[in-house]
């Protein structure tokens, strides 16, 4: 079984070999709210391996200090799809609302909370950290809910 | 009063003279898609009180009845930064995430929450619709009257 997503035209498609929904977080910094225009980007972390993308791909590089975020999104309509970070070797992250099946996702995490939107009320009991998580309570919180 | 904002990059950026301006929360699945998020968030401002600044490209969606909805976003990051329907010019949509300091808009009202995600709790006091109202031209023109 795979899971199936796209951008906002359809231009591009992409599946990932995983078995089922993966459980997200919401960052939301500041950066993340702009390249949303939302109030923070949802996504899930997947190995690069499991991604098959197919259409018009367009790259975004974005350099940091000690980083290179490269961005893919569609090339047509602009939908993000998923980055990948030179930090972070192998894995993907993938901008969880462009998942068909998006109504059904579950976001186990906040992180950058300190930059969130007021009107924004948090579920109770769902871990969040002002700013960046520890990595493993993170990975181990995405990881605890897989597979579902 | 100036509200401004711009993309990830900088190279492109606006500002908005008078408000503040209502925003609304849509959480259909395209709008879940084009942020890659749960939902967008939707500033209308009249066109005259908009200004950009830097260069912009252009995703033009068809829309029913011949009309056309037009995405800009800058060209050097992508970032998604506003959007004009043909259907009515008297105003343009601020993805409000793009807001230089969007952490206190006030979201008015939540389109489509059929299709929200189970975990996004909204506030009952906020109007919410199944859908969205059956003439969106004439309901945003009423929420933008309504503003305080």
């Amino acid at each position: 079984m795979t899971i199936a997503g796209g951008c906002r035209c359809g231009a591009v498609r992409y599946t990932l070999a995983i078995d089922a929904l993966p459980p997200t977080y919401a960052c939301h910094c500041h950066q993340c709210q702009r390249w949303s225009g939302s109030a923070f980007s949802q996504q899930a972390i997947v190995p690069e391996a499991a991604i098959a993308v197919t259409g018009p791909v367009a790259v975004y590089e974005k350099v940091t200090e000690d980083r290179t975020s490269t961005q893919r999104v569609c090339g047509t309509c602009h939908a993000r799809i998923y980055n990948v970070n030179t930090r972070r070797p192998g894995l993907a992250v993938v901008r969880a609302g462009t998942l068909d099946r998006s109504e059904e996702l579950e976001c186990v995490a906040h992180i950058f909370t300190a930059s969130k939107q007021r009107w924004l009320a948090l579920p109770e009991g769902v871990p969040q950290w002002p700013q960046a998580p520890p990595a493993e309570a993170l990975a181990a919180l995405l990881g605890a809910k897989r597979p579902r | 009063m100036t509200i401004a904002g711009g993309c990830q990059c900088g190279a492109v950026r606006y500002s908005l003279q008078g408000g503040p301006y209502p925003v609304y929360a849509c959480h259909c699945r395209e709008c879940q898609k084009q942020s890659a998020s749960a939902f967008a968030l939707s500033m209308p401002v009249p066109v005259q009180a908009f200004a950009i600044e830097g260069t912009l490209d252009e995703y033009c969606r068809p829309a029913s009845g011949g009309r056309s909805t037009d995405g800009f976003f800058c060209p050097a990051c992508g970032t998604r930064l506003f959007h004009r329907s043909s259907a009515s010019g008297a105003f343009v949509t601020v993805k409000a995430g793009t807001l230089d300091d969007a952490s206190n808009i006030q979201v008015r009202a939540h389109l489509w929450v059929s299709r929200k995600q189970p975990w996004v709790t909204l506030d009952p006091e906020v109007p919410a619709f199944d859908t969205q109202p059956e003439d969106m031209s004439a309901w945003r023109e009423r929420l933008m009257e309504d503003a305080p």
